[in-house]
């Protein structure tokens, strides 16, 4: 990781075809992508255990919340970790329970999205996602300027 | 002896002629002796005590009618039979009865003991039994009069006394109603409650103590309603009124109250103040004992010397009848001796002095000029207004000479020897004889009663008044009466109910001159079916209802607490109650004992019991003290509502309600997800299909192939899926069929179907040995090995391939199953609890999928077999189960 500020999402997800239209979206931002489907392998990445000693640390985090070591864990590891707190977490799920919104929420998760049924729905809200977090918002260590359009 | 043998028409004529016999050796009665004769003989056969006489050989001599009703024999069949037939063939009682004789024939007299008989159909009668020895004129002992009273119903008043006395004492209100709603019992803590007392209650309808609300009234019958269809009303809250209209907040358990032969008569109500804990208590017992233990000769005389009164005791013991001795000096009985009439003298001054004398041993005469010695006690007699008119002596034979009998005291014996009140009285209502018993009964003694209007124990109400005028006009008719129920007169005042018996007196001439009535106090008899009602509510309770003594001896206990705790009454009855205490409890227990001792109550306190099998309940408890007769405490009644079954069936209806929640969030999630991916294929497969014209033919026609055939892998997935769900959630019925299942296809069939939805699998390493064939069924062990294979994968170790082989072994009678991966591995403290429903780690637990364990494990149960989990040797997981083999069907 370079000090020149670059855009990098990582997908935490267990539905293969999940992974695969979340991916589509963020290349037609072009925005690079790592994509694990377990918390404990995102939680490895995080911490940079392992394996993922070079893993480069991501500026937007997309959970899925029903996933093998749970969301909640992954969003735990996040917000406890002086140098991993500021990274935005928005948390995706087939569920919509207010039980699911209102933990999400209490662990200090920066948006919770239910995933739509109708997959150009599910585009539109990945692409709000992007917008928001990629261009519209500024993060930590972009300096002054949101990435540009394209 | 004609008016004899026609007055005891019981006795057969061999028996007259034997009393004959005796008559002739007594030499001639006088018709004087004749009447006092044919006079008790009256008293005799109108006793409902059996009282049979016996030759010193047993052989039965005479035989009433209350023996006839007791043992079933007639008086025919036996008078001249061996008493044998009405004792028990019982080696002991035999031997007592020869014990007996023994003593008779020494002259003792055996009082109140108490035994066995028999009837004549074999049936055993607890008796009370008074026996004397019958003498002739020359004193010999010809005979042995024995006067039996049933008291099997005694016993058993006893027992329900107990159980009453905890009804009594109870602070909840317990209320009984019959079914019309009329109130038949009603306890202290009632009038406690409601305000009013049990003379204001009893008889009036139950309405009294509910307020005037249209649907209180309602519920009070439907309640009654349940109660005639023997269901029983728990603790429900309503409200009561109390006399003065103020309403009270209660808990109301209501329960029938069967009669003997099992018939619903009644409803009894157990209500607990819920409004107001404090209530006064006040308890009034007052018991009067009065210890009647005169067999002696009681004699009254003036001031001047001249006999007024004289008993039965004193005709046996100095041989003068009472119609001979009334009215003449005292002196008759005095032996002609300077000394001795000087004694009497000097008795006579002090006791006009008002002073008492009390056993001196002196000398006296019998008719026949023997001399006698005694121990004579003498006291002043007053008059209402406390002036002295006469000296009652009370004399005991101390010597061991004999007495003279003749044969009318053979039936003198009887009468004084009775626990009834046999009293006779002319014609015009005077008193002329009174037997102790009478004096027991009625308090009046023998002095005090000679002479007088029978209006002394007659209370003073008009109706009976007139009733006991046409008795007595009955009577004079010829007329018997048998067993009336009416009420008489303590000299106290107090009323005493009595079942009383009434025949005529006939003299020689048989001309009626007297009445004797018998009468037996039915107080207790009244009183023990008061108790017994209240007996019936205590053992109909569905409250735990146990008695201790203070020492924690267990003395009662009813069928609730049977219920509750797992002993029988015969297995708690004796024991200590710590036995259903446990251990932290005892102190507590100790304390509550010393309050109660001290005559606190406790009130609903919640505390904890114990079974028999050791588990622990939770009580509300009330203790109360019990006390005796006499007002002292002698017992604690613990009074267990079980408020566990409540806490319990709460805890059941959370984790059952839990277990819904899982089941449909596990189906809800393992639907969802394909039900998205064939959406989301069926939409880009749609799409790609209008983009065909912009790509190559082959090219577009693969695309839609793929997403095509991704729907079909997911419905697929979705059908079995379904399947096995329904099976698994049946799987407590008996509809499910074991049958003959290859699980090498099973298998491989669900791990294909599995890898056609799930990437994450299609990634893993998956290899098996050989499976066999096992009595299962086909989804539902699919589903087994799905569920294994995702869990396998879930945890597998980050950064490297899962890899999972599932082998079977032959065990004894049964396959077992392994799945061993090369993940994670369980920690040791959740290798039982992930099979359990309750399990939720949030951590650790996969989503949706927390019961999916739970599920295999029914499934094995299903099967008869076992599931676990185990390390790997080389890390890793291996779950295990077996599949028994079915056991063939019986032939």
């Amino acid at each position: 990781m370079t000090g020149e500020f670059s855009p990098f999402v990582l997908v935490v997800d267990d539905e293969a075809p999940d992974r695969e239209q979340i991916k589509r979206v963020l290349q037609r931002y072009g925005v690079p992508s790592y994509d694990v489907p377990r918390a404990f392998e995102a939680i490895a990445y995080l911490k940079r255990e392992g394996s993922f000693a070079d893993a480069r640390r991501p500026t937007l985090v997309l959970l899925d919340w029903k996933l093998p070591g749970t969301g909640l864990s992954v969003l735990r590891t996040i917000r406890e970790s002086k140098e991993l707190r500021a990274i935005p977490v928005v948390v995706l799920s087939r569920s919509g329970a207010d039980v699911d919104v209102t933990a999400a929420y209490n662990g200090f998760a920066n948006a919770f999205v239910k995933k739509n049924i109708d997959l150009n729905e599910f585009h539109q809200q990945l692409s709000s996602i992007c917008d928001l977090f990629l261009r519209v918002a500024l993060l930590p260590g972009a300096g002054s300027q949101p990435m540009p359009l394209f | 002896m004609d008016a004899q043998a026609n007055a005891s028409r019981t006795i057969p004529s061999e028996v007259t002629s034997r009393s004959r016999d005796q008559s002739t050796v007594d030499g001639s009665p006088s018709g004087r002796a004749l009447g006092a004769g044919q006079h008790l003989a009256a008293i005799v056969d109108n006793s409902d005590d059996a009282i049979v006489s016996m030759a010193p050989d047993g052989i039965i001599l005479s035989w009433n009618d209350a023996a006839t009703r007791m043992y079933d024999y007639t008086a025919a069949e036996a008078v001249g039979r061996p008493i044998d037939i009405v004792i028990p063939e019982d080696a002991q009682l035999r031997a007592e009865e020869l014990e007996i004789r023994g003593r008779i024939a020494q002259g003792e007299r055996i009082h109140h003991i108490e035994t066995f008989r028999r009837t004549k159909h074999g049936h055993l009668i607890e008796v009370s039994l008074s026996i004397s020895p019958v003498r002739n004129a020359s004193g010999t002992i010809v005979a042995a009069a024995g006067i039996a009273r049933d008291i099997s119903e005694r016993k058993l008043f006893q027992a329900k006394q107990h159980l009453a006395a905890i009804v009594d004492n109870s602070d909840d209100a317990i209320v009984s109603k019959d079914l019309s709603g009329t109130i038949l019992s009603w306890n202290e803590a009632a009038t406690q409650m409601y305000g009013y007392t049990l003379d204001e209650a009893m008889g009036r309808p139950i309405d009294i103590v509910i307020p005037e609300d249209e649907r209180l009234r309602a519920q009070e019958l439907e309640i009654r309603e349940r109660i005639a269809h023997g269901e029983r009303i728990h603790h429900i809250e309503t409200v009561r009124r109390h006399e003065d209209g103020h309403t009270i907040d209660v808990s109301l358990s209501i329960s029938p109250v069967r009669d003997s032969s099992g018939k619903i008569v009644a409803a009894a109500g157990i209500a607990r103040d819920i409004s107001e804990r404090n209530r006064a208590f006040e308890t009034g017992q007052h018991l009067a004992a009065i210890v009647n233990n005169s067999d002696d000769a009681i004699v009254s005389k003036d001031l001047s010397g001249t006999i007024l009164s004289w008993n039965e005791a004193a005709t046996q013991m100095y041989g003068y009848a009472a119609e001979e001795a009334m009215g003449r000096p005292i002196d008759i009985v005095i032996p002609e001796d300077e000394r001795l009439r000087a004694q009497e003298l000097e008795i006579r001054e002090r006791i006009a002095h008002g002073e008492r004398i009390h056993h001196i041993d002196t000398v006296r005469r019998h008719k026949d000029g023997h001399t006698i010695d005694v121990s004579l006690s003498i006291s002043p007699v007053r008059d209402a207004s406390g002036r002295i008119i006469a000296a009652a002596g009370i004399a005991r034979d101390i010597s061991e000479q004999n007495r003279a009998f003749d044969t009318k005291q053979h039936l003198a014996a009887i009468v004084n020897n009775s626990d009834d009140a046999i009293v006779s009285k002319d014609l015009s209502g005077t008193i002329l004889s009174w037997n102790d018993a009478a004096t027991h009964v009625y308090g009046h003694t023998l002095e005090e009663a000679l002479g007088r209007p029978i209006d002394i124990v007659i209370p003073e109400d008009e109706h009976l008044r007139a009733e006991e005028l046409e008795i007595r006009e009955r009577i004079g008719h010829g007329e018997r009466i048998h067993h009336m129920e009416t009420v008489r007169r303590h000299k106290d005042g107090h009323l005493i109910e009595v079942s009383l018996s009434i025949s005529p007196v006939r003299d020689a001439s048989g001309k009626i001159v007297a009445a004797a009535g018998i009468a037996r106090d039915i107080t207790e008899r009244k009183l023990f079916q008061a108790k017994q009602h209240l007996a019936a509510i205590v053992e109909t309770s569905d409250d735990a209802i146990v008695s201790k003594a203070l020492d924690g001896t267990i003395l009662s206990w009813n069928e609730a607490a049977t219920q509750m705790y797992g002993y029988s009454a015969e297995q708690a009855l004796g024991r200590p109650i710590d036995i259903v205490i446990p251990e932290e409890f005892r102190n507590q227990e100790l304390e509550i004992r010393d309050r109660i001792a001290q005559g606190e109550r406790i009130h609903h306190r919640e505390t904890r019991r114990c079974n028999r099998g050791g588990q622990h309940i939770d009580v509300s408890l009330s203790v109360s003290p019990v006390w005796d007769t006499s007002g002292r405490i002698v017992a604690a009644a613990d009074i267990a509502r079980d408020i566990s079954k409540r806490r319990q069936l709460e805890e059941e209806r959370e984790r059952a309600r839990g277990l819904l929640e899982r089941f449909v969030d596990f189906a809800a999630h393992d639907f969802k997800t394909p039900m998205h991916h064939i959406l989301w294929f069926g939409q880009e497969a749609t799409r790609l299909i209008g983009d065909c014209s912009s790509m190559e033919s082959g090219e577009c026609l693969s695309e839609v192939r793929v997403r095509l055939e991704k729907i079909v892998a997911n419905s697929f997935w979705m059908n079995n899926r379904t399947e096995a769900l329904l099976r698994a959630s049946g799987l407590q019925g008996p509809r499910q069929i074991r049958t003959q299942v290859n699980a090498e296809k099973a298998f491989d069939e669900s791990l294909a179907m599995l890898r056609s939805v799930d990437l994450n699998v299609a990634d893993a390493y998956v290899t098996r040995g050989s499976l066999p064939v096992v009595a299962s069924d086909e989804y539902l062990l699919g589903f087994l090995f799905q569920n294994l294979l995702q869990n396998a994968i879930k945890f597998g170790q980050i950064g490297q391939p899962v890899r999972v082989h599932v082998s079977a072994v032959r065990r004894l009678d049964a396959w077992r199953f392994t799945v061993a991966d090369n993940g994670m591995g369980v920690p040791e403290h959740l290798r039982e609890q992930i099979f359990e429903p309750h399990m939720r780690a949030p951590d650790v637990e996969a989503p949706g999928t927390g019961i999916g364990l739970t599920f295999c494990r029914r499934i094995v149960d299903w099967h008869g077999g076992r599931i676990w989990v185990e390390p790997g040797r080389k890390g890793g997981s291996r779950f295990s189960f077996t599949i028994p083999d079915q056991e063939a069907p019986p032939t």
